[in-house]
C-alpha cells in the first residue's frame, strides 16, 4: 500500500515535470500565516457559537406565536381607529386665522414653488401631507364641503386610496 | 484525539451525552485542513476565519442529516467548499460594481497582507493561481497543495474524475504559461 502510494506520487511528479517544469521546481511550502494560538482557540470559539439552545416546549411556542399575532392585530386595529378619528375630526374643523392663509395655497402653487417635492411625492407622502394638515390645500365650497381648487373632495381622495389599495399597513408601515 | 476514527467521532456527536465533547474533537481533527482549504481560496485570514467557523456551525446543525453516502471528511469539505464559493460569488458581485475585478484586487492585497510570508516566487504562484476560474482554482489547490485523490475531489465538487483530471491539466498549463511570461 505504501509502495503504491510512493509509486503514484512519483508518477504525478514526473507528469508535472513533463508538462510544467517551472511549477515542478517550486517549493510547496505554505506562504500564509495565522495569528498566534489561532488553532488552539478556534475550537472554543466554534463551540461557543453552537451551545445547545434552551429547548422550548410546544406550549411555550404556541403561546409566543399567539401573543405576537394578538399584538399585531391590536396595532392594526389601533391604526385604523386613529385614521378614522383623524378623518372625522378633520371634516368638522373650521378654518381660522393661520389655517385661512394656508387654505389659499393650492397643490399647483406648492409644486411650482418647490419643484423638488415631486421627487418625493408618492401616495404615502401625498396622503400624509393632506391629512396631517401641515399644508392646507383644501378649502370649503359654499356647501361647506372640503374641496381643493382642482375640485377633488375628501371623499374623492378616500375613494382613490381605496381603489389603489393603499392600506393602513402601507401608509403607516405596520 | 487524532486517533479517533470518523465513525467513532460521529457516534459521539450523535449521542446527547457526548455530543459537545465529540464535536469538539471533530473540530480539532479537521480544523487545519478545512481552514487551509478555505484560506487558499479567499487568501485573507479574517475571511477564512469567518468561513471556517460558519462551516463547522453548519456541520453541527446538519450532523443528524448526514447519510454516510460519502465519508465524513469529504462531507465536511463539501460544506466548506460551498461556503467558500458562495462567499466569493458575493464578494465578486461587490467588486464588479466597484472596481471591476476581484482577482486583481486580491492579487494586489496579497503582497501587503501581514499574514503572507512568501517570497517573490510564491507571490508569483499565488497570482498565477488567481488567474484561474474559481472551480479550477479549487481543483488545482486540492491536487497540488492538499494532494487529494481525484475520487475524493469528485465527491466534494460533484464533478466526474475525468473532468477533474482535465481541469487540473488545463490549470497546470495555464499556471505554467503565466510563470513563463512573467
Amino acid at each position: 500500500m505504501l509502495q503504491d502510494k510512493n509509486n503514484k506520487e512519483q508518477a504525478d511528479k514526473l507528469n508535472l515535470e513533463a508538462i510544467a517544469p517551472e511549477l515542478a521546481k517550486m517549493n510547496k511550502t505554505n506562504p500564509f500565516m495565522v495569528p498566534g494560538n489561532y488553532f488552539e482557540k478556534l475550537p472554543d470559539e466554534i463551540m461557543n457559537k453552537i451551545r445547545v439552545p434552551k429547548r422550548i416546549s410546544p406550549a411555550e411556542l404556541l403561546y409566543t406565536i399567539f401573543l405576537k399575532r394578538k399584538l399585531n392585530f391590536a396595532i392594526i386595529v389601533s391604526g385604523i381607529i386613529v385614521i378614522l378619528a383623524i378623518l372625522f375630526f378633520n371634516k368638522s374643523e373650521n378654518i381660522t386665522g393661520e389655517n385661512q392663509f394656508f387654505s389659499n395655497i393650492t397643490l399647483d402653487d406648492l409644486l411650482r414653488e418647490n419643484p423638488e417635492i415631486i421627487e418625493y411625492m408618492d401616495e404615502t407622502f401625498l396622503v400624509e401631507t393632506l391629512l396631517a394638515g401641515s399644508v392646507q390645500v383644501i378649502d370649503f365650497n359654499d356647501d361647506n364641503v372640503m374641496v381643493n381648487d382642482t375640485g377633488i373632495s375628501q371623499d374623492d381622495l378616500i375613494d382613490y386610496l381605496s381603489d389603489e389599495e393603499i392600506t393602513t399597513e402601507l401608509m403607516y408601515e405596520l | 484525539m487524532d486517533g479517533y476514527s470518523d465513525n467513532k467521532l460521529l457516534e459521539m456527536c450523535l449521542n446527547p451525552e457526548s455530543e459537545n465533547y465529540g464535536f469538539s474533537l471533530l473540530i480539532r481533527k479537521y480544523q487545519k485542513p478545512v481552514y487551509w482549504h478555505i484560506r487558499r481560496m479567499v487568501l485573507d485570514h479574517e475571511d477564512a476565519d469567518d468561513l471556517v467557523q460558519d462551516t463547522f456551525v453548519k456541520v453541527w446543525r446538519n450532523l443528524r442529516k448526514f447519510r454516510e453516502e460519502s465519508t465524513l471528511y469529504t462531507w465536511i469539505y463539501k460544506i466548506a467548499t460551498n461556503e467558500t464559493l458562495s462567499f466569493l460569488q458575493k464578494k465578486k458581485l461587490k467588486y464588479v460594481l466597484r472596481t471591476g475585478n476581484l482577482e486583481n484586487q486580491l492579487a494586489t492585497q496579497i503582497k501587503d497582507d501581514s499574514y503572507f510570508d512568501g517570497d517573490e516566487i510564491q507571490l508569483k504562484l499565488q497570482k498565477a493561481i488567481l488567474t484561474l476560474p474559481e472551480k479550477q482554482r479549487l481543483v488545482f489547490n486540492m491536487k497540488y497543495f492538499e494532494d487529494m485523490k481525484y475520487e475524493d475531489m469528485s465527491e466534494v465538487l460533484g464533478t466526474s474524475v475525468g473532468a477533474l483530471k482535465a481541469s487540473h491539466h488545463l490549470a497546470v498549463k495555464k499556471i505554467e504559461n503565466f510563470l513563463n511570461n512573467l
